[in-house]
């Protein structure tokens, strides 16, 4: 695992940066990158998106800067939830440790005031975290100088009403139904006629017999379905009681 | 009832949750995006872009907001919260003449943010104490090549440091200590140097002015005088003005007395002396002082003079290479207040008076008038101005155009255009203390003569039915006329419009009025089916400045609002009116808080005091326990005495040692229940523990981190149910709702070392429901009987079975509720205020259902009940965010109230911003939605009837035919 160290709040100024080697201040900084998603996050985000950083009795708070990034200084030791607040977009959160390995790195000879001094840096980890996971089951590290944070989504507040469509229409079950039933009617005569006179006299004769009793048992059985029953959940087949009850009445 | 319940589950399950739809967005719902009242040192007009004309009007509210306004509708364009709780007088707000960012200072805290969008460009804390003061510099050296101008800034309540920032990253370049002990007072700025001004303390009494100059390039101390003013500085309110980035800077003070006025231009130590003039007679009693704020602008001011009746002033011009001061001329007296504003254009100057009549517009240079509008449509004629800033416009020849945005005594800001009401903000609501519901009358008339005829004999009911139905018949003609334009508006337009004519109740009881107290001494009704417009407001108790209206409780009772203050003063006003009816003085005990008792139908408004007795009067039940959290910390159950002033202490509650209670939740006055057990999936029934008088009490270990939720029995004090949480964070908001027979909670769980469940960091909420009997069909202890005490001794046995699974959820929630319809039918949503990201969320019951079954798929059965797997995050589903794309900012309270339609439910929120809608937890089953097509409908009828026309001669031939064709 690759641990990206982040040279923490060498002040501006080279006076403080003594002070600042025993009582080391660090500098977090978050930035949103350009994805296909948001483009251009530094325009497109809205001014009251803010990063909280918080751990038990301890937040922070940073808004959006003009830039797209976040910036929070002096932050103490510990180990933070990082969390984006957005009206747009969804972002991810992160673990971020800031402290523990404390390490003294020496300036670089970039500016000659400051070169040769060294300063204590804290080091910044980060890790995406999961809220279903645990706090310790961290998985790969991300770079930190500066932390790259896109967002997951857009968020979508509205729901479309479904409007009327034929279609919509057609996707209904009960209309398919329909027209299939439709279909049978005016068909069925077609194939009738086609028929040779045997098989028809056959058919003639089925229908007949099983006219009588089936279909309208089940008409009874409907008309008298027992509501309270069903919801009381009784086991009990209710359209062979009531087909039968409906039989004596007659 | 059952068969009712049971559709109505049935519809829940087919449409799961309520969301706002793209077309009802904006148009039942109302927002007001609120800053707090302007104050007049830190607002202005400025351009955020120097290429563009348009500018934005700025301004650093009372309550420490920072904002931006659109000044051609009055619509917010950003805001930001720069100091919550800090004195707004020490809040600075400066912008830089071209520059693309405003510089804002409150607290320690100095910000610089970009004028166009609000987003941050610096910020930087410093610890040398709150700002005292905040300027852009305007050097000439800057004028090149500068990308954005330098700020100087003055710390410290008693050693003042001064800093220079740089204008693009907020660093410090340079600082200077003043090691005098001087009190800092303020910084001023020319075109070449930085003046620090302290006040020496004289040896006796007052002030001396100390001015050191400073070189703006490396802050060192150049010189270095002091005026002799002890003898009229006895308070540092006396100086008027501190001018900077002017070509001559100049210091103003005046005597205790208001008789003269006095100018030093700084850098050299000569002081002008003018009297105030005092013609008739009349006590001057403030006196502001008026100068711009541009370097290259001609160097004169106005003092604005305002006595109790009457307001005058005077413009005085500095001659920069004598350094003299002369008084130019004045401007006559007029009666009542006025403010002036100062507006440069170019290098003139330009003062803009406004009273209460009318816009007065003159230059600095003489005292010809330019322009004067008489005011039109403002409500500038009922409240007085405060103050002003103004933009001017010279149009072609020598006319003038003029818009100010005036604040007003109210509160109000408001736009006015040459002399033409433009928009207003009403600022004052940013500050509402109480808010409740007021039922609108043709409902209540209705129910009333329902009522006589439901208690006379039959003959007279029945006449008064007969007579009452004649009257209505006066109507017809009228009901008759609107018909077909009612039907127009069903069929094609918006068909949940609700006629907002008259101050009546609509059919489906979306209509009522929200009475509201602010802060500022304020009563105000909105009305929440007109999008929350204001139907009236009342100034009720004129209050100091920075005092704020300390209410206690608020009561609609019938026609009547009450409001009861800490002191016990109250106030009755007529509901429809805003009239006082009834005012009530102050009393000598102070009350600590109110209570809410139904009697016999009668509502009355208790008073708690601060010993912890309570004001009972005469009609109220014996025994009625209220619960109060006693002065040692413990919440204690009192009995009332009717029509005394006292209590009867009945049980207390100590928190276990080293904690506190936090929190005491109930639930609500109207909290109806549909139904008393739960049906589950196998018919079996879950018999539910309902307690109307459940009280959670939330305790806290700030030591331990520790949170304790304490389920008592307001009547007897037993302890239901305990439940506790580690590694909480006791200083963020710990929220909890209790409705029917469950609660929810939520909090900031951390991981504990050596937990083996506290292993997660995050918010999280934790619902728990209660049942008589862990047995389905089991109605527990209570099953055989018909009556039942919480105060018998067995009671204790009688403990209720508890449920409860937690979520991780991802925001903090800094409020709770839980939506009231009418019946209790309709599933409820708890509604969460979410302050980091401006919102209110409502989370549907039935995701919060304890009983989801664990680790496993649902059974069936479960499934019929509408239960799915339980997963341990909780994420809030953009669709259920039910401010949508509005931001709603601050909310302190959410209160909802039940409509006629079951389905339905009123929610209203306020504290920083004002948001109402409506919302249908179960989705509109009771209405017809926009959805349904009634052109469709009428359609389908007419191609159906078309088609019998065309079938039925056709089959009826056939048949004809059939019977001759026939075999």
């Amino acid at each position: 695992m690759r641990f990206l160290t982040l040279s923490a709040a060498a002040l501006s100024f080279a006076a403080s940066a003594i002070t600042t080697a025993t009582a080391a201040s660090t500098i977090l900084r978050v930035a949103v990158p350009s994805t296909s998603l948001l483009p251009n996050p530094g325009a497109s985000l809205p001014a009251s998106t803010k990063l909280t950083l918080t751990t038990l009795g301890k937040d922070y708070e940073a808004p959006i800067s003009r830039d797209g990034t976040f910036t929070l200084r002096n932050v103490e030791e510990g180990s933070y939830l990082l969390s984006v607040a957005c009206l747009d977009y969804i972002f991810p959160k992160l673990r971020v440790d800031i402290g523990g390995d404390v390490e003294l790195v020496t300036t670089e000879a970039g500016s000659p005031a400051d070169a040769g001094i060294e300063t204590k840096v804290q080091m910044i980890k980060a890790w995406q975290t999961f809220p279903d996971t645990e706090w310790a089951n961290t998985g790969e590290t991300q770079a930190v100088d500066p932390i790259s944070l896109a967002p997951l989504v857009k968020k979508e507040y509205y729901v479309k009403r479904e409007g009327f469509s034929p279609l919509s229409l057609l996707r209904n079950p009960m209309i398919l139904l329909g027209l299939a039933s439709l279909g049978l009617i005016f068909g069925m005569p077609k194939v009738m006629d086609n028929l040779d006179p045997e098989m028809k006299a056959e058919l003639e004769e089925q229908r007949r017999n099983g006219m009588g009793s089936g279909s309208s048992a089940a008409a009874a059985s409907f008309q008298n379905f027992d509501m309270a029953a069903w919801l009381a959940g009784k086991n009990s087949n209710p359209s062979a009681e009531s087909s039968s009850d409906s039989r004596k009445s007659r | 009832m059952r068969l009712f319940a049971s559709s109505a589950l049935v519809l829940s399950l087919l449409s799961p949750v309520y969301a706002v739809f793209q077309d009802e967005a904006y148009h039942t719902d109302f927002h007001h995006a609120l800053l707090g009242t302007p104050q007049e040192h830190t607002t202005f007009f400025h351009r955020p872009q120097s290429v563009s004309k348009a500018s934005l009007l700025y301004t650093l509210s009372e309550k420490g907001i920072l904002g931006a306004v659109n000044p051609r509708n009055g619509s917010l364009v950003w805001r930001q919260v720069l100091g919550d709780g800090l004195p707004p007088t020490n809040a600075f707000l400066r912008a830089g003449e071209d520059e693309d960012a405003v510089v804002g200072a409150i607290g320690d805290h100095v910000s610089s943010w970009s004028a166009l969008d609000g987003k941050l460009v610096w910020s930087n804390v410093f610890g040398d104490g709150p700002a005292r003061d905040l300027e852009v510099l305007e050097l000439e050296e800057g004028k090149v090549n500068r990308p954005a101008k330098d700020v100087v800034t003055l710390f410290g309540t008693e050693k003042g440091v001064v800093k220079r920032l740089d204008g693009a990253t907020g660093d410090v370049k340079w600082e200077f200590k003043d090691q005098s002990g001087d009190l800092p007072y303020q910084v001023s700025s020319s075109a070449t140097s930085i003046y620090y001004i302290s006040l020496h303390p004289a040896l006796i009494k007052g002030y001396k002015i100390k001015v050191t100059t400073l070189d703006a390039l490396t802050g060192a101390q150049t010189g270095q005088y002091t005026l002799n003013t002890d003898s009229d500085v006895t308070s540092a309110d006396l100086i008027l003005f501190v001018g900077s980035n002017a070509a001559l800077p100049v210091v103003a003070w005046t005597d205790p007395s208001h008789k003269t006025l006095k100018v030093n231009l700084l850098g050299s130590r000569q002081i002008s002396t003018f009297n105030v003039p005092s013609e008739s007679g009349e006590r001057v009693e403030k006196i502001i002082l008026h100068a711009p704020h541009v370097i290259n602008s001609v160097p004169h001011f106005l003092v604005h003079y305002q006595s109790p009746s009457s307001h005058s002033a005077e413009v005085y011009h500095i001659d920069l290479s004598a350094g003299t001061v002369s008084k130019a001329y004045s401007l006559p007296k007029l009666a009542g207040k006025g403010t002036f504003s100062t507006t440069t254009v170019d290098a003139n100057v330009f003062f803009t008076r406004s009273t209460q009549e009318e816009f007065v517009l003159v230059s600095s240079a003489s005292h010809g008038i330019l322009g004067r509008w008489p005011v039109r449509g403002a409500s500038l004629a009922i409240d007085a101005p405060v103050h002003g800033v103004s933009e001017v416009v010279a149009k072609t020849g020598s006319t003038y155009a003029v818009r100010s945005a005036v604040t007003l005594t109210s509160g109000e800001w408001q736009l006015i255009r040459n002399g033409d009401f433009d928009w207003s903000r009403p600022e004052y609501l940013a500050g509402v203390v109480a808010a409740d519901w007021a039922e609108l009358e043709e409902q209540k008339d209705l129910a009333r003569e329902l009522e006589v005829e439901g208690h006379e004999n039959v003959l007279s009911a029945y006449i008064h039915r007969v007579k009452r139905h004649l009257r209505d018949l006066e109507g017809l003609p009228a009901w008759i006329q609107r018909l077909p334009s009612r039907l127009a508006g069903s069929l094609f337009g918006d068909h949940n419009v609700i006629p907002t004519d008259g101050l009546h109740a609509d059919s489906f009881g979306f209509r009522k009025l929200i009475l509201v107290a602010t802060e500022n001494g304020r009563v105000l009704a909105l009305d929440s089916g007109d999008v929350g417009k204001i139907v009236w407001a009342t100034t009720v108790i004129d209050l100091g400045p920075g005092k704020k209206w300390d209410v206690k409780g608020m009561l609609v009772n019938g026609d009547a609002v009450q409001i009861r203050s800490g002191t016990g003063e109250q106030v009755t006003l007529e509901v429809l009116t805003g009239k006082v009816l009834q005012r009530e003085p102050a009393k000598p005990a102070k009350v600590e808080s109110t209570a809410i008792i139904e009697e016999a139908g009668q509502l009355s408004l208790l008073s708690i005091y601060e010993d912890e007795t309570i004001e009972a009067p005469e009609l109220i039940g014996e025994g009625t326990v209220i619960v109060l959290q006693g002065k040692n910390g413990n919440a204690k159950g009192v009995q009332v005495v009717p029509g005394q002033k006292s209590s009867v202490p009945v049980w207390e509650f100590a928190p276990p040692a080293g904690e506190r209670i936090v929190g005491l939740t109930s639930r609500a006055a109207h909290d109806p229940v549909a139904s008393i057990g739960k049906v589950l999936g196998d018919r079996s029934v879950m018999y539910k523990y309902l307690n109307p008088n459940l009280l959670l009490v939330t305790t806290v270990s700030d030591a331990q981190s520790t949170l304790s939720f304490h389920l008592l029995d307001s009547t007897s004090g037993n302890v239901l149910y305990t439940a506790s949480h580690e590694g909480v964070a006791t200083s963020r908001p710990i929220t909890s709702a209790l409705s029917e027979n469950w609660f929810t909670y939520a909090f900031w769980a951390d991981v504990v070392e050596g937990s083996t469940s506290a292993t997660s960091k995050g918010y999280q909420l934790v619902v728990a429901e209660l049942y008589e009997s862990s047995i389905p069909n089991d109605r527990g202890l209570l099953g055989s009987r018909n009556n039942y005490s919480s105060v018998d001794a067995s009671a204790t046995d009688n403990q209720p079975h508890v449920i409860s699974q937690a979520y991780r959820i991802p925001e903090e929630i800094s409020g709770m509720t839980v939506t009231q319809t009418r019946q209790g039918i309709t599933s409820r949503e708890l509604l969460c205020t979410l302050s980091s990201s401006n919102a209110i969320v409502a989370i549907p019951r039935m995701v919060l259902d304890p009983r989801r079954p664990l680790g496993r798929d649902p059974t069936p059965a479960e499934a019929e009940e509408g239960l799915f797997r339980y997963v341990p995050t909780l994420e809030f589903n953009p669709q259920w965010i039910i401010t949508h794309k509005r931001e709603v900012a601050g909310i302190d309270q959410v209160i909802t109230s039940p409509t006629l339609l079951e389905s339905t439910s009123l929610v209203f929120a306020y504290g920083l911003d004002v948001f109402g809608t409506r919302v249908a937890p179960s989705r509109q089953f009771d209405i017809l939605g926009k959805e349904f097509g009634k052109v469709q409908l009428i359609g389908t009828v007419l191609a159906v009837a078309a088609g019998v026309a065309i079938l039925a001669p056709m089959v009826r031939r056939k048949q004809i035919n059939a019977q001759w064709q026939s075999p």
